[in-house]
């Protein structure tokens, strides 16, 4: 075996060995998570204080539990959906928000909490389906157009699919008993995990938990499929096929989290770009790793926004100060440095 | 090698769950003694002991507030207060001068913050219920939740809240003499002739950008019940409309109504500028309607409030003047203040009725 | 030699339109040697081969490979059969050159399996072949034109198919990586693997092909041996302008006169 085959090897061992210290950082940070807050006091309270205080007890297993389960969770699935999304359609900067998903499901979920009562089930499954039409719009529509390269359409597609459906949404509010549902709808639609419970994480945990296997399973084909059409089947594969399935899973994992902690921008967006500059472009090793920093990301934002002030920071906006100030950064830097090639 | 660290990783997370779930057993049983009410969305609260700590949570706590501070209790307990956006001024330093800066809470305080106060007992209006009330349920913590959206559940609400704190006796007093104030207007306006009532658009007013637009409550809201009470017709109800918000009114809409009398609300600046401005621009000043600003004192009194007996009672005297020449305002107000919220003060009581009196004037 | 691709009739036509863009087109291809696809700009040539990849379906007509109509193929055991080097496509991704060619093994992992590490060997002798195993490390998109190509190359050569499909293959090369790869080509055919490749430059196809296929205007106007095809008339008709046969050397050289 020659040296630069030994030293390809190499970085494999190393791609990995860094997904393995990620797993563990994510698990010392989600057991450190429980113990900060606001109660008893502001920060850090001791894991001692659980054998003399039954409160701090209950505090911890209802409120951040619960909470810190569903950050984890939804963090990996934005930041795994929007690199599927990205690797997808050959294009580094979409993610579900910009094709109309979040949105989409934004409108669905408040459909069914102001017209169906709030059940989380019917919520989930209304918000899955908000999100796939908004989709399918988005790339019925990008094929209609005529201006502009791949990328510009489809950017173009999403905020038109975006705006249709963030105006439905509008209606929807206007529809809302005000002392009621659409204060639910208000809070839901600035992002945040204020309301978590462990009858939302028991619905969304499997569904996203079934929606990432899957695209773990297939991160080998996830490479092929961001290659033109023609090379992908080329070898082999039923590109159609497989991307409407693979793009089903995202879109799943993301109208999960978002039909519980509302609309939570930038994060499919940027995290993939660290994933693929930390454990390469290869998807064998930057998807999962992609999903571990999205859980750890979104995981500092919601302890961030929960504990630094006594009223709650919005998490969508913590996401979204943090994501757009990243952003700017990746697009200015030069061409070589960054892990992809733009051209619109 | 892998393996084996995934594996006692995983043992680590489960012993822990498992030693947190011992505790999660919950907070002990209410004791015997103590006093049990039902609250406006019909739970059963229970309050094992008098509480030392009393806190009102969430967004519109100005009504469950206004509510507590007609009991003693809350001059004797330690009382956190959400902040309100309503901004005539603030009612409860006026009560409790101990209660600024740090007893009041944000609006969007988490469950947290409120746990970490330790409270015995906490109030909240019940649109907070369905996220906030929810969470701090599971806490086994006394809840009593408060509408207070009509005349009828203020009456009803004040008395459970004296169950619960156990004073019925100022609960009982409070209700009675907001009867005696709604009987004495009642009998006065069952002496008019109903097709002499006058009509009235009751509508709330605010100013963006140098225009001004007008807006009407929902059917059923207090804002109409005053108007019937007052004896007149609360002409802007619709019954096909059933959306339940503020909707706005256009001029056209106003001048198809053709009210006698236009009664402008704002919860948080002047109502008299607003009259003036109504006053001074051509488009209103063609259709001949009294306008009148409503009263407010620090607290704009046309809501779901305490003070809506003194709307209605101000209401009341401008429709007809005569029927309650023997009225002064000024006295209700005063004498409202000294008899519900047991005010001494006489500082405090020339503070307020002077805000009436300059609302009005 | 027995036959590869059997093409019977072959008509393709965008979805809606009403006009063929490779009409009524049949001939044959040898399972080894290669076949030259001639024809101007537009003449359908990569039509034609995307055909043959089974990326687009026929409008009408047959195609046969190795006896078996083409559709009945899996989508594993044809990609294990056929591969295609297209014209120059880079990702937007930054893929190393050696994993851009790994992906060519792709037909020889399951669906929900990874590269094994005889995956990665052949990969690397792919690139070894192709004269680039220096650049397996650097990113793709940071070569030139025709490393890139060669990239392309080192990719389907993984995917060790009998038959190579080629999308001008060195229309982006300098001399120096057009020799590389007409020697690579010709020790391909050598081994046994059948070539099919499209070129404007007939002269190229002189030198690697022994049959050829002519198109116009997605008509056949030839097909046979090379000797047969390079002729002046033929060669003029074709292309709408004078073209002139040279031997040179013992080669055949096609200018513009």
């Amino acid at each position: 075996m020659s040296a630069d085959l030994q030293s390809y090897n190499r970085q494999l061992a190393q791609s990995k060995q860094k997904l393995v210290l990620s797993i563990v950082l994510l698990l010392i940070s989600s057991l450190g998570a429980l113990f900060i807050g606001r109660y008893p006091v502001a920060g850090f309270a001791s894991p001692q204080l659980l054998l003399s205080d039954p409160l701090y007890a209950q505090v911890v297993l209802h409120i951040r539990l619960p909470r810190v389960v569903l950050a984890v969770v939804g963090g990996a699935a934005l930041a795994a959906a929007g690199y599927v999304f990205q690797m997808l359609f050959a294009n580094p900067l979409v993610e579900p928000g910009f094709l109309g998903v979040s949105q989409g499901a934004a409108f669905g979920a408040a459909s069914a909490m102001v017209f169906f009562g709030s059940s989380a089930a019917l919520i989930q499954v209304f918000a899955a389906v908000g999100g796939l039409v908004a989709l399918f719009l988005s790339y019925l529509i990008a094929r209609l157009l005529r201006f502009g390269g791949s990328i510009l359409r489809l950017v173009l597609a999403g905020i038109a699919v975006g705006a249709f459906f963030s105006a439905l949404l509008s209606l929807v509010k206007l529809a809302a008993d005000p002392h009621g549902s659409l204060q639910e709808i208000t809070f839901w639609m600035m992002g945040g995990l204020y309301n978590s419970n462990w009858s939302m994480a028991v619905w969304v945990v499997p569904i996203i938990g079934v929606s990432l296997t899957l695209l773990l399973l297939f991160r080998w084909r996830i490479n092929i499929l961001s290659l033109s059409a023609k090379s992908a089947h080329a070898v082999g594969l039923a590109v159609g096929v497989q991307k409407g399935l693979l793009l089903l899973c995202a879109t799943t994992a993301t109208t999960a989290i978002i039909s519980v902690a509302g609309l939570l921008g930038w994060v499919g967006l940027i995290i993939p770009h660290l994933g693929r500059k930390l454990y390469g472009s290869d998807a064998r090793y930057s998807l999962g790793g992609s999903a571990l920093l999205g859980a750890l990301f979104l995981l500092l934002c919601d302890t961030a926004g929960r504990t630094l002030l006594s009223s709650e920071i919005p998490l969508g906006v913590i996401t979204s100060l943090c994501g757009a100030a990243l952003f700017v950064v990746i697009l200015s830097q030069k061409e070589k440095e960054r892990e992809f090639e733009h051209s619109l | 090698m892998k393996q084996r660290r995934m594996q006692s990783l995983f043992c680590i997370a489960v012993v822990l769950l498992g030693t947190f779930s011992v505790f999660a057993s919950g907070a002990p049983e209410s004791s015997l003694h103590g006093t049990q009410a039902i609250d406006a969305l019909g739970r059963t609260v229970e309050l094992p002991d008098k509480p030392s700590v009393i806190a009102v949570v969430g967004k519109a706590a100005l009504i469950p507030s206004d509510a507590l501070f007609m009991f003693p209790i809350a001059q004797e307990a330690e009382v956190y207060l959400s902040t309100t956006d309503q901004g005539l001024g603030d009612f409860f330093p006026l009560l409790k001068p101990s209660i600024t800066g740090d007893k009041r809470l944000a609006q969007q305080a988490s469950a947290e913050e409120i746990l970490a106060l330790k409270p015995d007992l906490i109030l909240m209006k019940s649109s907070n219920y369905q996220q906030l009330g929810k969470q701090l349920e599971q806490f086994n913590l006394p809840l009593f939740v408060m509408d207070l959206e009509s005349s009828e559940a203020w009456k009803e609400e004040i008395l459970q809240l004296g169950k619960l704190l156990d004073d019925t006796a100022t609960a009982q007093n409070v209700v009675a003499e907001l009867q005696r104030r709604e009987d004495a207007i009642a009998t006065q306006i069952a002496t008019i002739d109903p097709n002499q009532k006058p009509t009235v658009v009751y509508a709330q007013a605010t100013s963006q950008e140098g225009t001004l637009s007008l807006s009407v409550s929902p059917n059923g809201w207090i804002q109409q019940s005053l108007v019937e009470k007052a004896g007149a017709i609360p002409i802007w109800v619709d019954q096909s409309i059933t959306a339940p918000s503020w909707r706005t009114i256009s001029f056209e809409q106003l001048a198809a109504w053709k009210p006698d009398v236009l009664v402008l609300i704002s919860y948080r600046q002047d109502a008299k500028q607003l009259v003036e401005r109504f006053h001074a621009s051509l488009q209103w000043q063609f259709l001949g309607t009294k306008v009148f600003a409503s009263a407010a004192d620090v607290v704009n009194y046309a809501q779901a409030d305490s003070r809506w007996i003194l709307a209605l009672q101000h209401l009341a005297k401008t429709l007809y003047p005569d029927l309650f020449a023997t009225v002064s305002m000024a006295e209700e107000v005063r004498s409202f203040y000294r008899t519900i919220y047991n005010v001494e003060d006489t500082d405090v009581l020339n503070l307020l009725v002077d805000s009436y009196i300059q609302s009005v004037n | 030699m027995n036959t590869a691709f059997e093409i019977t009739n072959l008509s393709y036509r965008y979805p809606g339109s009403l006009s063929n863009v490779l009409d009524k087109v049949s001939f044959s291809t040898p399972d080894s040697g290669a076949t030259a696809l001639l024809g101007p700009n537009g003449s359908g040539k990569t039509t034609l081969l995307e055909l043959l990849l089974r990326f687009k379906t026929p409008f009408e007509g047959a195609i046969t490979l190795f006896g078996k109509k083409s559709q009945e193929y899996s989508k594993k055991s044809f990609a294990q059969l056929v591969s295609l080097v297209p014209q120059l496509e880079v990702s937007r991704f930054s893929f190393s050159v050696l994993e851009q060619v790994l992906f060519g093994r792709t037909p020889y992992i399951d669906a929900l399996a990874t590269p094994s590490q005889e995956d990665v060997e052949i990969a690397w002798l792919a690139l070894k072949r192709t004269n680039i195993e220096h650049l397996a490390q650097r990113r793709v998109a940071a070569l030139s034109a025709g490393e890139q190509q060669l990239a392309l190359l080192a990719r389907s050569l993984a995917q060790q198919p009998r038959i190579l499909l080629l999308d001008e293959p060195t229309s982006s090369l300098d001399p120096a990586n057009v020799a590389l790869v007409l020697s690579l080509l010709k020790e391909l055919k050598q081994e046994g693997m059948g070539l099919i490749f499209s070129t404007h430059d007939p002269s190229l196809a002189a030198e690697l092909a022994d049959r050829a296929v002519m198109l116009k205007k997605g008509e056949l106007l030839f097909h046979g041996e090379i000797q047969m095809a390079m002729e002046d008339k033929l060669l003029s008709h074709l292309y709408a302008t004078k073209m002139r046969t040279y031997t040179i050397e013992g080669r055949i050289v096609v200018v513009r006169s």
